[in-house]
């Protein structure tokens, strides 16, 4: 008999999407004007379909880049025709055959079929990531690196829209870096938290030499170097809470830190770690250790912010600094991705993502495989 | 010397003993080469090559290698073709990691630099030293009359190590290696690739139960925590290979006693460029090297040559011989070959010229 749950067609899609440049990353290089993301849709032999989104920031946040990230969609198809959407570990273990590496591009499929099991259950995914704990997820507010005044605008306006969690952009030179932190955090209200966040801006010494200032103010230090060994000597001379975020590349990355006692926090995005499956099994070293959690992704659309929000609400809210809201101005690409309000993200009860894409505005795809 | 034009070619690279088989049921027909030719505005034209083998051995696939130098070739057009370490960093600004793409390219202006300075590229790479590379001693993983052919054809040519993959089974490697052991002279050593394809224990098994065979052993284990953890509880040389991406690692693998020599693949590496900065790191810390493509064809084996002849003899282990694959050369005038050593063509750059009826018309053109 022919299996129902058997994917019959894969239709890929091109979303662009405004880009506003946030952190140091984009300091002294050519920003892209739009990011090109990618949403995939999955359906069955039996009519189910799933969704998933993964979009890459530029090409040198990370190594993941729109053409190539279709070009793995491409090279991977014709392994996953015919697989059982629902078999989630297998299917993760056919993309692994087909291609090493390229867990940006795999994500959109392993987002997809989260989707499609969700709707084949009737559950949303959270209740099958592990259990719901919330409904109602804080989200952070990102300051991005401008002066110190313009910064504190920047917080006292989202401060109004609700936020009490706050990245600052840091990662320039180390001096003014001080200074932006100092500023933001002290026009801070009870409560607030803090994260200054280099985006690998700094060298060893410039971290060395901001510490100084930064180990007197309240807030979290987020990846202030390059490489996971420059962050090291940082981290062990840093009395704030450390946290890692694109030096730790999958679960040995992670076993490594924890190993050398280098993060207080993880973030982990849901595409970098190369889907929902891979960035569950980080969520639950993490929770095993009591490593506290940024749960989010790179850059998206409604179905990037479903995504993350499912996986954030099937985790405990103690260990989580929130997540991110991919508020973009532009077209929704689906219907019933969770809400802001009060810099809070508001999920749904429906299965799945709890969202139904918007074909009209997803346009003509880029890609059918079938 | 701007760059005007980028060129892509697509070639299949069948192997000539049909499959070739890796540690973990890993298996290829044939390899997909992407040729590129950069033109500049001063008339030089300069080649590189990067072909990945196969999409499931390391992070790089061909259509990521023709999608990458289609990110990259827009911010190339107009660059300095004739600086590589300047045109490197512009291309490590403009797409993060990717090495495998970036290689080619790094190739082929490496080519056009030793064209305009009218020299061999080893002259560039701070002269020769190793005058005559020897080629891997390569031999099957099973026992047979193919096996004790190839023995004795290397031991012909002065070769005094063998080269053989593990099939990543322990109890099948063990038997394996005892056997081949009893072929083996005194003097004669083998190299055996794992590819990552063992777990610590079964490692430990192979290792423990070969005991008095004189091997090396390649990447054993996937990751370089399992090839320390392997470390601390043997005694056996180990080569690093897939998981030294990086100057970064050697140094770790150096102080940690884990790298006793490195499989130095320029692709995996990125290229030309960060391969001399590791070659000159391996040799002042004192890794002999073994110098590698994970694939290609004419254009990669005379890159390989070149930078062999650069490094020490002291520190050279041995080359790969790109005919083990494939006897496919896309080039009219390959690399000199005598009793399985090579040396370059005493011409400027690469020193090789492309043979257009293999490579097909472009598939790609960025003007």
């Amino acid at each position: 008999m022919l299996n129902p749950n058997a994917i019959e067609c894969i239709t890929v899609y091109a979303v662009e999407i405004p880009f506003q440049a946030l952190g140091s990353r984009w300091v002294g290089r050519d920003k892209p004007e739009q990011l090109d993301s990618t949403v995939v849709i999955l359906e069955t032999r039996a009519g189910l379909s799933g969704v998933g989104e993964s979009c890459p920031i530029g090409a040198v946040y990370l190594p993941a880049f729109a053409a190539g990230l279709r070009a793995a969609l491409a090279e991977m198809a014709p392994a996953l025709l015919g697989q059982d959407a629902t078999q989630i570990n297998r299917i993760n273990r056919v993309m692994d055959e087909a291609l090493y590496g390229h867990g940006y591009a795999k994500a959109a499929i392993d987002i997809a079929c989260w989707d499609l099991l969700g709707q084949h259950c009737a559950q949303p995914v959270s209740q099958l990531l592990g259990g719901r704990f919330q409904s109602r997820i804080p989200a952070y507010a990102s300051i991005p690196l401008r002066s110190p005044d313009e910064m504190v605008v920047t917080l006292q306006q989202k401060q109004a829209e609700g936020f009490t969690r706050f990245q600052i952009k840091i990662g320039d030179d180390p001096v003014v870096d001080c200074e932006r932190v100092r500023a933001v955090v002290a026009a801070g209200r009870p409560g607030d938290l803090f994260m200054a966040d280099a985006n690998r801006g700094w060298s060893q010494a410039d971290a060395l030499r901001a510490l100084d200032q930064i180990n007197r103010i309240d807030c979290y230090l987020e990846q202030p170097c390059a490489t996971y060994r420059e962050c090291l000597p940082v981290r062990q001379r840093c009395a704030r809470p450390f946290i890692l975020d694109e030096v730790i590349d999958g679960p040995r990355d992670l076993a490594r830190a924890i190993a050398d006692a280098a993060l207080d926090a993880l973030v982990i995005k849901v595409t970098h770690a190369g889907g929902l499956t891979p960035a569950k099994i980080e969520r639950d070293i993490c929770l095993a250790q009591g490593i506290k959690m940024r749960l989010e992704d790179t850059a998206g659309t409604e179905i990037t912010r479903a995504a993350q929000a499912q996986l954030a609400a099937s985790t405990p809210l103690s260990l989580q600094l929130g997540s991110y809201t991919f508020l973009n101005d532009r077209a929704p690409t689906a219907d019933g991705a969770p809400e802001v309000l009060n810099g809070m993200l508001h999920l749904n009860q429906a299965p799945g993502l709890g969202i139904t894409p918007k074909l009209d505005v997803l346009g003509i795809p880029h890609a059918v495989y079938a | 010397m701007k760059i005007t034009r980028i060129l892509v070619y697509q070639v299949d690279l069948p192997f000539d003993r049909g499959s070739y088989q890796l540690s973990g049921g890993r298996s290829w027909q044939a390899l997909d080469s992407t040729v590129i030719r950069v033109d500049t505005d001063a008339g030089i034209t300069g080649w590189g090559e990067t072909c990945p083998f196969g999409p499931n051995y390391l992070e790089a696939f061909a259509r990521g290698a023709r999608a990458g130098i289609g990110e990259l070739a827009p911010g190339l057009l107009g660059q300095d073709a004739s600086q590589p370490v300047v045109l490197y960093a512009h291309m490590e600004n403009s797409m993060l990691g990717h090495a495998y793409v970036k290689h080619g390219i790094d190739m082929a202006c490496w080519d056009i630099f030793g064209k305009l300075v009218k020299q061999p590229l080893y002259t560039l790479f701070g002269g020769m030293l190793t005058e005559f590379p020897a080629s891997a001693g390569g031999i099957p993983s099973e026992l047979g009359e193919q096996l004790s052919e190839r023995m004795a054809q290397h031991r012909g040519n002065g070769c005094v190590q063998f080269s053989t993959k593990a099939s990543g089974n322990p109890d099948a490697d063990i038997e394996f290696i005892n056997k081949l052991g009893k072929l083996m002279r005194p003097g004669e050593t083998v190299k055996i690739d794992a590819n990552g394809g063992w777990r610590v224990d079964q490692a430990l098994r192979v290792m423990r139960a070969t005991r008095g065979i004189d091997a090396y052993f390649e990447q054993p284990c996937a990751s370089y925590e399992e090839c320390f953890a392997l470390r601390q509880n043997c005694d056996r040389p180990i080569t690093l290979d897939e998981c030294a991406l990086d100057p970064a690692t050697i140094i770790r693998g150096w102080h940690d006693g884990v790298c006793n020599s490195i499989n130095l693949k320029i692709d995996r590496v990125g290229g030309l460029t960060p391969a001399l900065r590791m070659r000159d790191l391996c040799s002042r810390l004192g890794i002999p090297m073994y110098v590698q493509c994970a694939g290609g064809s004419g254009i990669t084996q005379s890159a390989i040559v070149h930078l062999a002849h650069s490094v020490a003899p002291d520190r050279l282990l041995y080359i790969w011989d790109i005919g083990d694959l494939t006897s496919l050369p896309t080039v009219v005038n390959p690399v000199a070959r005598k009793h399985g050593r090579m040396h370059a063509h005493e011409l400027p750059g690469l020193g090789i010229e492309p043979d257009g009826d293999i490579l097909g018309d472009a598939i790609a053109v960025y003007s």
